[in-house]
């Protein structure tokens, strides 16, 4: 295993004339939780989504455990399901029960048997705390407990590396505890994380570095009690301003 | 009023029924695959497929349905039967292609992308998250659809195909009882739509979106 398993060497994206990522240099360390925030359109999306090839770059390399990212290496499932994803919101398969939801990937990427899949995924979703909703289907949750779903649904695959687009900021405000609650009880567990978030409070408390963008750069890097304490840049410290005084 | 035209003629009608529901079933099975198919390829990231398939629904939505069966049955001289399930198929796949590739438009994203990420690729992306969505979203539109062909049916009676249609004018013609015939067949039309309809009604509720 590398020891860094994202690498960014001085990775360009461009959306038509618009360039949304401008040179990003980055590493992320094993079982490292990065937390990466900025105003909106600032690219974050853009580069959480680039980690696992929803979009691609025109310029630069991604090194993704130890393999360059390619047509190749992005065509391979079993590559790919390395890579948890978390998005906002509308990613559950609403025709399919919590269940089906849950043991779709591993029979069908995985090819595991019926009865193998439904006691893992049993036990994903006891981890995050729903073993009493496995018939449900998505419209009978709550908005996070469907997030949560979200979350076994990814590590029912067993990856190495969880990536989450805003989980929370699509949820009532005191739904979004539940979702933070599982989410540190993974950072815990030694997950190699990447998460876009607005929620600071957690962010202070559970990354070991923050990532601050600004139209499409990486503005600042820092270990965590150091970019809460004192901000290298004026961008970062408005950025603060504004999302902890609200 | 002499009904009883009809009952000497009952053969006749049934002969034509026949006909008329071979065609419509073939008819509505093939415009269903090459329509899913077709949406399908449309709704897929490469810029020819979508130029292709846009192109299809274009052309022939645009082309009356007697065209195409007169171009199917004199210029490629094809048999009448071939020819007029042809020619409703190729007629109702485009509008359903169309149908199709709103319905799964309608899927959010997220889905999709979640699925490519936990390591599905495309086959399976459309078989177990799109399609079964996108085809429980157009049920309703799609039953006028199946209607549309079982209408459009009675086209075939033009290059000769002996379906209902073409019996009411033999009948009418030989015994001068245009009204009893007429009615009779309007009848029949009326039964297979409703039929249509219900059956339709029934897949819907058993696959309703939860
Ligand atoms: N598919 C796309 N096509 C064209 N432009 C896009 C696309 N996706 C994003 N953009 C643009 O790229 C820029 C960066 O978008 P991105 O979604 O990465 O920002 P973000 O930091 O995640 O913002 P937010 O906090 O609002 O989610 C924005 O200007 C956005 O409008
Ligand atoms: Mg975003």
């Amino acid at each position: 295993m590398p020891d860094s398993p994202i690498r960014f060497r001085s990775v360009s994206k461009w959306f038509g004339t618009s360039q949304v990522l401008k040179g990003i240099d980055l590493t992320f360390g094993m079982g490292h939780v990065v937390v990466v925030c900025g105003p909106s359109g600032s690219g974050k999306s853009t580069l959480l989504r680039c980690i696992n090839g929803l979009e691609r770059v025109q310029e630069g390399q991604i090194e993704v455990l130890g393999q360059e990212l390619t047509d190749r290496t992005l065509r391979s499932s079993g590559f790919r399901a390395e890579i948890g994803m978390v998005f906002q919101r509308f990613s559950l398969y609403p025709h399919m029960s919590v269940l089906q939801n849950v043991t779709l990937a591993p029979r069908l990427v995985r090819g595991t048997t019926a009865a193998a899949a439904k006691e893992r995924a049993i036990r994903m979703l006891t981890r995050v705390g729903l073993a009493d909703k496995v018939d449900a289907y998505p419209a009978e949750l709550s908005g996070g407990q469907q997030q949560r779903v979200a979350i076994a649904r990814a590590l029912v695959m067993d990856p190495k590396i969880m990536l989450f687009d805003e989980p929370t900021s699509a949820l009532d405000p005191e739904m979004i505890h539940e979702v933070l609650d599982v989410m540190r009880d993974l950072a815990a567990s030694g997950m190699t994380m990447v998460i876009v978030t607005h929620e600071m409070g957690f962010a202070r408390e559970v990354a070991r570095r923050i990532i601050f963008m600004d139209e499409g750069e990486v503005v600042e890097d820092s270990e965590t009690s150091a970019f809460f304490s004192a901000p290298a840049t004026d961008r970062a410290q408005r950025f603060l301003d504004k999302i902890l005084h609200h | 009023m002499h009904w009883e035209v009809i009952w000497r003629y009952r053969e006749v009608l049934w002969n034509g029924l026949i006909f008329t529901l071979q065609l419509s079933v073939l008819s509505i099975v093939g415009s269903l695959v090459v329509g899913v198919v077709m949406g399908c390829l449309g709704a897929l990231p490469n810029f020819f497929l979508r130029k292709f398939v846009a192109t299809y629904v274009e052309v022939l939505r645009n082309l009356p349905v007697v065209v195409k069966l007169f171009f199917l049955y004199f210029v490629v001289g094809l048999e009448a039967m071939p020819a007029a399930v042809i020619a409703l198929v190729t007629h109702q796949s485009a509008y359903i292609a169309d149908l199709v590739a709103a319905g799964l438009r309608a899927v959010p994203r997220e889905q999709s992308e979640a699925a490519y990420a936990c390591g599905h690729g495309q086959w399976q992306i459309y078989r177990h998250i799109l399609l079964p969505q996108a085809l429980r979203i157009v049920a309703p539109p799609m039953t006028s659809q199946f209607i549309e062909v079982v209408k459009n049916t009675s086209t075939a009676m033009l290059i000769g195909v002996e379906e209902l249609t073409f019996q009411t004018q033999a009948i009418e013609s030989e015994t001068f009882r245009g009204f009893e015939a007429a009615s009779t067949v309007t009848l029949m039309y009326l039964a297979m739509a409703l039929a249509i309809a219900g059956g339709m009604g029934l897949l819907e509720r058993r696959l309703r979106l939860r």
